[in-house]
């Protein structure tokens, strides 16, 4: 009777230890974010498949844990014939790119052929002093423009060209039309002074 | 060699660790809590104070207010469902907590894109949250509003919105525009477009999400619907009068409030020379509505739930000498559609578990304006 007793208890003592042990274990740490080095970074933007559940967290995710080293790797993506690994390369490079190269990188964007690049290849290069950025986000003011890639909820281009143009310059327009007005008179005389775009 | 007790026990020990470690798993939790329905969403965010600001603010902002933006909150059978965000912020690498969701902060400058999202091990239509984490990247550009929509994720409320399959390769593609589903396409959803707002039906698949159960939150209703009309009549100074009183049996689902209404409605007519009584309906209909947040709206809010009720006539009577001067009282022969405007949002719950409502209004009748004074006296079913 006593063994059974130790037995028993012993038994119960290790399944309430697993359990335990399951929980702190499951409490594991964040995943820290990374540096994914050039090679995984251009790996993942060739295999975005947005058919594919999780596609965009995991292009989140890439996003993320890149560094500008990524942008050599990605520049042949910029014209890639593939609209879908177009938007990834230019989603990373977006957010990456710091030296000038990488900006030249960028700017191959501004004339793709999808709208909401352009756009999202101008509001990042907006932040960057490149002046070529300001004409292409005012045009895409204009309502009834495209909606930005997998933005949720649903989010209008031009509401990251009026976020870009409000943020850098200073100025604040009830709409396109007026927007348009002030990049007429302003187009041949605003310079980058370090922080925002200065009418001289 | 073990008796049947120590196997029973190891079992029991078994289960309880298995419960503890299931419950711990619940990002999402669910209680009442006094009158309320706390809803409580536990956020580790690998990012800053104005992020968990955000989290905070967009809960507050569209999640704990109704349409009205009045600080009133939305219910579920008649109570107050209450949201709250738990966030800590922990550093990259840090430890979880196990019954957390996580959002990494995308920080990024003005103009740059980020999408916010919430990952799932599925597609959120079929994701449990009180027992699965998502993972979420948000940025620090977001609007509040795409916040509150991310944390209609977190609640377990899928997307609303489709795409436009341009090359219809039934995948969203990147080149692809965003467009509300057909079915949201004009109710202004948070979880469908820009400018959109939380709606009572994102609250009732939250409750079903967390498995809210109907034996704690009664959703049937009891009471009764007292009716009077006092209608002077202008040649001779004589009142005439419709009153009733109505059983009334509610269920409220999804689908909206459905239930019968039993009575009888009677005219009397007070004239200085002539007194008739007819007894107009004797009423036994089906009731139904459309849920419009009915519970949610003060008891002072002019948006009663418009019922239809079909009455058909029961019986006529006459009272009073003088037959001419009342002859207008049996009208109502035929079968009519007589619309009673039931302010469903009086069937508030109290802490007494009495619902009293009394008020008096004008309504729209043909002929002269109308008096009506209703009281509706409604207790929940036990």
């Amino acid at each position: 009777m006593g063994k059974r007793v130790v037995v028993g208890a012993v038994a119960a003592v290790v399944v309430v230890a697993a359990a335990v042990a399951f929980l702190l274990l499951r409490s594991a740490g964040s995943p820290a974010p990374a540096h994914m080095s050039a090679g995984e970074v251009k790996a993942a933007v060739a295999a975005f498949d947005p058919g594919r559940l999780g596609a965009v967290g995991e292009l989140n995710r890439v996003a993320w844990q890149a560094g500008p080293d990524a942008v050599p790797a990605l520049a042949p993506f910029i014209g890639d014939p593939d609209p879908n690994r177009r938007f990834a390369a230019l989603y990373v490079v977006a957010r990456v790119a710091r030296a000038r190269t990488d900006l030249d990188v960028l700017a191959r964007a501004l004339t793709d052929p999808v709208p909401a690049y352009r756009v999202i290849a101008a509001g990042s290069l907006a932040g960057k002093g490149e002046v070529r950025s300001l004409g292409i986000l005012v045009d895409a003011l204009d309502p009834g423009g495209p909606t930005l890639p997998y933005s949720d909820p649903p989010r209008p281009a031009a509401d990251l060209a009026r976020e870009a143009l409000e943020a850098y310059t200073g100025q604040k327009f009830p709409d396109a039309t007026a927007w348009k007005g002030w990049w007429g008179s302003a187009k041949d005389q605003v310079r980058w002074d370090g922080k925002r775009y200065v009418v001289r | 060699m073990w008796s049947g007790r120590w196997w029973l026990l190891i079992l029991v020990a078994a289960g309880l660790a298995a419960v503890a470690s299931l419950s711990a798993d619940a990002a999402n939790s669910t209680g009442p809590k006094g009158t309320t329905i706390d809803v409580t969403v536990k956020i580790d965010l690998i990012g800053d104070d104005a992020l968990k600001a955000k989290i905070e603010r967009a809960v507050r902002d569209y999640w704990n207010t109704d349409l009205n933006h009045d600080g009133e909150l939305f219910r579920f059978c008649g109570k107050p469902v209450k949201f709250a965000a738990k966030v800590l912020i922990i550093p990259p690498g840090g430890k979880r907590r196990p019954d957390a969701h996580l959002v990494n902060q995308h920080t990024i400058p003005w103009g740059t894109y980020a999408v916010s999202n919430v990952e799932t091990s599925e597609e959120i239509a079929s994701y449990d949250p009180t027992a699965e984490n998502a993972t979420g990247y948000w940025s620090n550009n977001a609007s509040d509003e795409d916040v509150a929509h991310e944390i209609g994720h977190l609640l377990g409320l899928p997307d609303e919105y489709t795409y436009v399959d341009k090359n219809d390769n039934r995948r969203r593609d990147a080149d692809e525009p965003s467009t509300p589903k057909p079915e949201y396409a004009d109710d202004g959803s948070l979880m469908a477009e820009q400018g959109g707002h939380t709606l009572q039906r994102h609250i009732d698949e939250i409750m079903d999400k967390h498995k809210v159960p109907d034996a704690v939150y009664p959703c049937t209703w009891t009471g009764t619907y007292d009716y009077k009309i006092d209608q002077h009549i202008l040649s001779n100074g004589g009142i005439q009068q419709w009153y009733g009183s109505f059983k009334i049996f509610l269920k409220e689902d999804k689908s909206g409030f459905h239930g019968t209404i039993e009575g009888e409605l009677v005219e009397d007519l007070n004239l200085p020379h002539c007194h008739a009584r007819t007894t107009l309906f004797g009423l036994k209909a089906d009731l139904g509505g459309e849920r419009r947040r009915p519970t949610a709206l003060r008891p002072t809010r002019s948006d009663p739930l418009v019922a239809s009720l079909e009455l058909k006539p029961l019986k006529e009577s006459w009272i009073g000498p003088q037959f001419p001067a009342c002859a207008n009282v049996g009208r109502m022969k035929d079968p009519h559609v007589f619309g009673i405007l039931l302010p469903l949002q009086h069937l508030e719950r109290r802490e007494e578990d009495v619902y009293k409502y009394e008020k008096t209004e004008t309504l729209s009748r043909p002929g002269a304006p109308t008096t009506i004074t209703k009281k509706v006296v409604v207790r929940p079913k036990r």
